[in-house]
């Protein structure tokens, strides 16, 4: 445990130098200007009549108020957070093989499984505070435009809804941490994040979302129209969970007994 | 007392490819083993081979006499090591590269950062983003992190590419202080062949994935040969009057004669005078003697006839 708190340190200190990581969130940060974009225009009809067709548009969001809000967030990252999930861990598994440096990473007095869970860790605690940056920013622009409906409950349930999400979109990843170590680089998991992102688009479209996992999160989050977040099915949970135990055996495994040139 | 690092029968396949053959070595403690041979020669395979990073298709390797295999990372704790250039974290600064290898090998001693920027020379640099450094001094952070943990095994693949003459000479006393006074046992590959005649003990030459050759570095030079180079006015006139008096002259690369017969060689003297008496007065009579480089590309080339 000790050995992997060390790792998971030196993990989390690259990360907080690399300036990728900083870019990254900087871009995320357009999700919350969006949804508080959206919500001051369904609470300001007037500017949406003047606005004309970006009107039309902003309905998508819902009504204007704090659960529509809480979901349209729950919903950004479901979507977004395949992107931007995808990437953080893209970088940080393809990082070492684009600079070369995993190959001191491969000899240590440890087994090479600290370094791929403490990578595992150091994307999903990243993956936490990304969806926690953007959702204090999030609540605060929601009580500068005095949104309806605040109380509690419904901050706790949205809260709820939008670490789930980010916990099953993380989940997802793990795939992509698997394609960052196989193809030696970040382009392959890459093209694998934007071609899932793209996939679950058409198939959650088609109606057959509950059996393509990347597509589950946003259908949780209730993006398939009002009072789809019921729940989420013992099938597409598994299925989820099959692809993530997937996607982290295959690195794990790959780490461990892989030929590393 | 057995030997450090040991192969048996090592081999790496690559589909159809065979990278290394066949290799048994064994380098002893304090020994600075040098590994010598042409790009693509298996250098790299088998130093990989030795450090875990892949798997062997046949045979065995052992570091302190434990067998390498997935699941016997200990090993590594005596281990530092370089393979081909090495590469550092390119936003962290030297200091934060060094201290980071610090943590990951667990070593206590926060100070040992401090020592070693101070040994390499990188003070100046300590602050500097490793994306900023130049080659040799991206080559000395790389030695740095072999050397922080005071390990008691070095296997290091060209570690000094790039650098300066004076680096250069630098890292070959660090490394000779450290086989020889310490009794840290060091393998080490370079192209540099003078280099490695001056630093390694024990040398082994390897091409095409086999090990050809191995001696040890004061038989070397009594395998390197002498001969008389000759240059004359007309030096075909030269080639065979001298083959008529039986010294089996030949002309080499150069368009210059050769003499590698042992009577010209005791008396080169005897050499000038028959030139003069016969007409053709030698402009150049030199004993040349082997080295390394001239040695080893003979040796390859055998191999390849």
């Amino acid at each position: 445990m000790k050995y992997f708190l060390t790792v998971l340190h030196v993990e989390l200190m690259k990360l907080r130098k690399s300036r990728v990581i900083w870019v990254t969130a900087a871009a995320f940060t357009l999700a919350p200007i969006m949804a508080g974009f959206f919500m001051f225009v369904l609470l300001h009809p007037e500017f949406a009549k003047n606005a004309g067709l970006l009107g039309a548009k902003a309905q998508i969001a819902g009504e204007a108020d704090w659960p529509s809000y809480l979901i349209l967030y729950a919903q950004m990252i479901s979507v977004g957070g395949i992107l931007i999930f995808g990437f953080i861990i893209s970088w940080i598994f393809g990082r070492e093989y684009v600079d070369k440096t995993v190959r001191d990473l491969l000899a240590l007095p440890h087994s090479r499984s600290f370094i791929v869970a403490a990578k595992f860790t150091a994307a999903l605690i990243v993956n936490l505070v990304l969806a926690a940056y953007i959702l204090s920013l999030g609540l605060l622009m929601g009580f500068l435009m005095g949104l309806p409906q605040y109380s509690t409950v419904i901050l706790y349930q949205g809260i709820g809804l939008i670490l789930t999400v980010t916990v099953l979109v993380s989940i997802l990843s793990t795939p992509t941490a698997f394609l960052a170590s196989f193809s030696g680089g970040y382009l392959a998991p890459l093209g694998f994040v934007v071609f899932t992102l793209v996939l679950s688009q058409i198939i959650a479209a088609a109606g057959f979302g509950d059996y393509f996992p990347w597509s589950i999160p946003a259908i949780y989050s209730g993006i398939a129209g009002e009072g789809s977040h019921t729940g989420l099915g013992p099938y597409p949970l598994l299925m989820v969970l099959a692809t993530g135990l997937v996607g982290l055996l295959a690195t794990f495994l790959w780490w461990l007994f892989a030929d590393h040139h | 007392m057995g030997a450090v690092i040991q192969t048996e029968h090592i081999s790496k396949n690559f589909g159809k490819l065979r990278a290394v053959k066949n290799i048994s070595l064994e380098v002893d403690r304090g020994e600075i083993y040098g590994l010598i041979g042409l790009n693509g020669a298996g250098k790299t395979t088998l130093f990989r081979m030795l450090l875990g990073m892949i798997r062997p298709t046949g045979g065995t390797v052992y570091i302190n006499g434990k067998k390498i295999r997935p699941g016997e990372h200990n090993i590594w704790k005596d281990v530092g090591y370089i393979i081909e250039t090495p590469h550092s974290y390119p936003e962290l600064t030297v200091r934060e590269n060094l201290e980071i290898s610090r943590r990951l090998r667990l070593i206590p001693q926060q100070k040992s950062v401090e020592s070693v920027i101070h040994r390499l020379n990188l003070k100046e640099h300590a602050w500097k983003k490793a994306k900023h450094l130049s080659t040799g001094n991206a080559q000395r952070l790389g030695i740095a992190k072999a050397i922080l943990a005071m390990p008691e095994i070095l296997i290091l693949d060209e570690p000094v590419n790039g650098l300066d003459p004076a680096g250069v000479v630098e890292i070959r006393n660090l490394l000779r202080e450290l086989a020889l006074d310490r009794g840290v046992t060091i393998l080490i590959s370079s192209h540099i062949l003078s280099e490695m005649a001056k630093t390694a003990t024990k040398i082994g030459i390897i091409h095409g994935g086999e090990l050809l050759q191995e001696m040890d570095s004061k038989k070397l030079c009594k395998l390197f040969k002498s001969y008389l180079i000759v240059a004359c006015r007309d030096n075909e006139l030269a080639l065979s009057k001298l083959a008529s008096a039986g010294y089996s002259p030949t002309l080499n690369r150069e368009g210059l004669i050769e003499i590698h017969s042992e009577k010209a060689l005791r008396k080169p003297e005897e050499i000038s005078r028959f030139l003069v008496h016969e007409g053709l007065p030698p402009t150049k009579l030199t004993v040349r003697e082997e080295d390394l480089e001239a040695y080893f590309l003979k040796v390859v080339e055998g191999k390849e006839q």
